[in-house]
């Protein structure tokens, strides 16, 4: 089977949950339980290596490390080891040393859940990240990691995920002027978990 | 390559730092920031798979699949990778399914949560996983999973972790029937980390 297929079936197999929402007590929202939360099958682990590594094909080229947000996204490591780039964290841990880099969330109209703060003692300034998501929803959480990079004059060379959906995409790009790549789109039609293989 | 090398000399050059006790604020305790929570070089990427290979020969040939924990242990994917096995995640997320494994883990310290949830939605009945953390310190998360997945009548081929400090699997090990195998202890002498790494 081809990397497209075994992405697309093993995404639209995923199951939906119900979560309370953050932003209206009682209400609910509709969540996929993506292969990054439940099970990742050997297939899909080798799909998305191949999907990534086309996906970045240049990028990959320039880059010297991979920049991964605590948490699921910790599981593209298995990226960094085939393309041989370091992979440099970010954490939801305050590790209070000199040179750490302070990351704020973007706020959101909740006022119940307050943006996380992350934090990133691995980078140096010489480096060129690639910076790497296995989702991009609303986007803030890599707003906020783009705005603090640039601030410590370091410049992305990519911005990536395995899947996007909702206005996430287009926000990055309004408020930081990246174009984000991404291998697909998700999305919930009738209950069910659509994935739609961008092309590249 | 001189995995061994690679190990101990990537832990040994660790970034200390120091946290506030939270049981006594006016105490505060030496914390190692691991490979796992800041950077991780291509050869230590590559030395940490050796290694394990190397350490769960035996467990290898009978685990269906590899159960990983968030967040730092997801790092361990590339591990899974490239044993072309399935990864199955533990999260700190409750997905309000009907079959997920709940395990309530008491916090080491004190916050304002009194205890994390991890949950489990991915896991066969009849997988034959192998359990592996990055680190296991108190032995409090590990003995907890380890209580959680059995309580399911699913048998563990085995339970590891790269790193593993103070009394953590001593506890283990007199709670289950499980041995716990690790890469390499760790320790802080004269407010520098110490790697030890185990033969095997």
């Amino acid at each position: 089977m081809d990397w497209k297929t075994i992405i697309k079936e093993e995404t639209e197999d995923c199951g939906i949950t119900l979560l309370p929402s953050a932003i209206k007590k009682g209400d609910q929202y509709r969540y996929v339980i993506s292969p990054f939360e439940s099970r990742i099958s050997k297939e899909f682990q080798q799909a998305v290596l191949i999907a990534l590594e086309r996906l970045l094909k240049k990028e990959l080229k320039e880059a010297n490390c991979i920049v991964l947000s605590e948490a699921k996204s910790f599981l593209l490591a298995p990226l960094a080891l085939k393309t041989g780039k370091d992979i440099v964290l970010i954490r939801k841990k305050d590790y209070k040393v000199p040179g750490e880099i302070v990351i704020k969330q973007e706020t959101t109209l909740s006022k119940k859940s307050k943006p996380d703060i992350f934090y990133c003692v691995g980078l140096d300034r010489d480096d060129k990240p690639i910076l790497l998501d296995d989702l991009i929803s609303s986007g803030r959480t890599t707003n906020g990691v783009l705005k603090a990079l640039i601030e410590n004059d370091i410049k992305p060379v990519a911005v990536a995920s395995v899947y996007e959906r909702g206005q996430g995409v287009a926000k990055i790009k309004e408020e930081t002027g990246f174009d984000v790549k991404s291998v697909a789109r998700l999305e919930i039609n009738n209950e069910e978990p659509e994935c739609i293989i961008h092309e590249f | 390559m001189d995995w061994k090398k690679i190990i101990k000399e990537e832990t040994e050059n660790s970034k200390m730092t120091t946290f506030q006790s939270f049981e006594d604020n006016k105490k505060t305790y030496p914390y190692v920031i691991l490979p796992f929570e800041s950077r991780m070089s291509v050869d230590f990427q590559k030395a940490m798979i050796i290694a394990l290979k190397q350490l769960l020969k035996d467990e290898l040939k009978e685990a269906t699949c590899v159960i990983l924990a968030e967040a730092k242990a997801f790092l361990i994917a590339p591990f899974v990778t490239a044993l072309n096995k399935d990864i199955v995640l533990i999260r700190k997320r409750d997905y309000k399914l009907p079959n997920q494994i709940i395990v309530k883990q008491e916090k080491a310290y004190k916050t304002k949560e009194k205890e994390d949830i991890l949950c489990c939605v991915g896991l066969k009945s009849e997988d034959r996983p192998l359990l592996i953390d990055d680190m296991v310190s108190s032995g409090k998360t590990t003995l907890g999973l380890i209580k959680a997945i059995e309580s399911c009548g699913i048998r563990l081929a085995g339970v590891a972790t790269f790193y593993e400090r103070g009394e953590g699997i001593k506890e283990i090990e007199k709670e289950t029937a499980h041995k716990v195998k690790a890469v390499a202890r760790l320790e802080i002498e004269n407010n520098k980390p110490k790697c030890i790494l185990y033969d095997f």
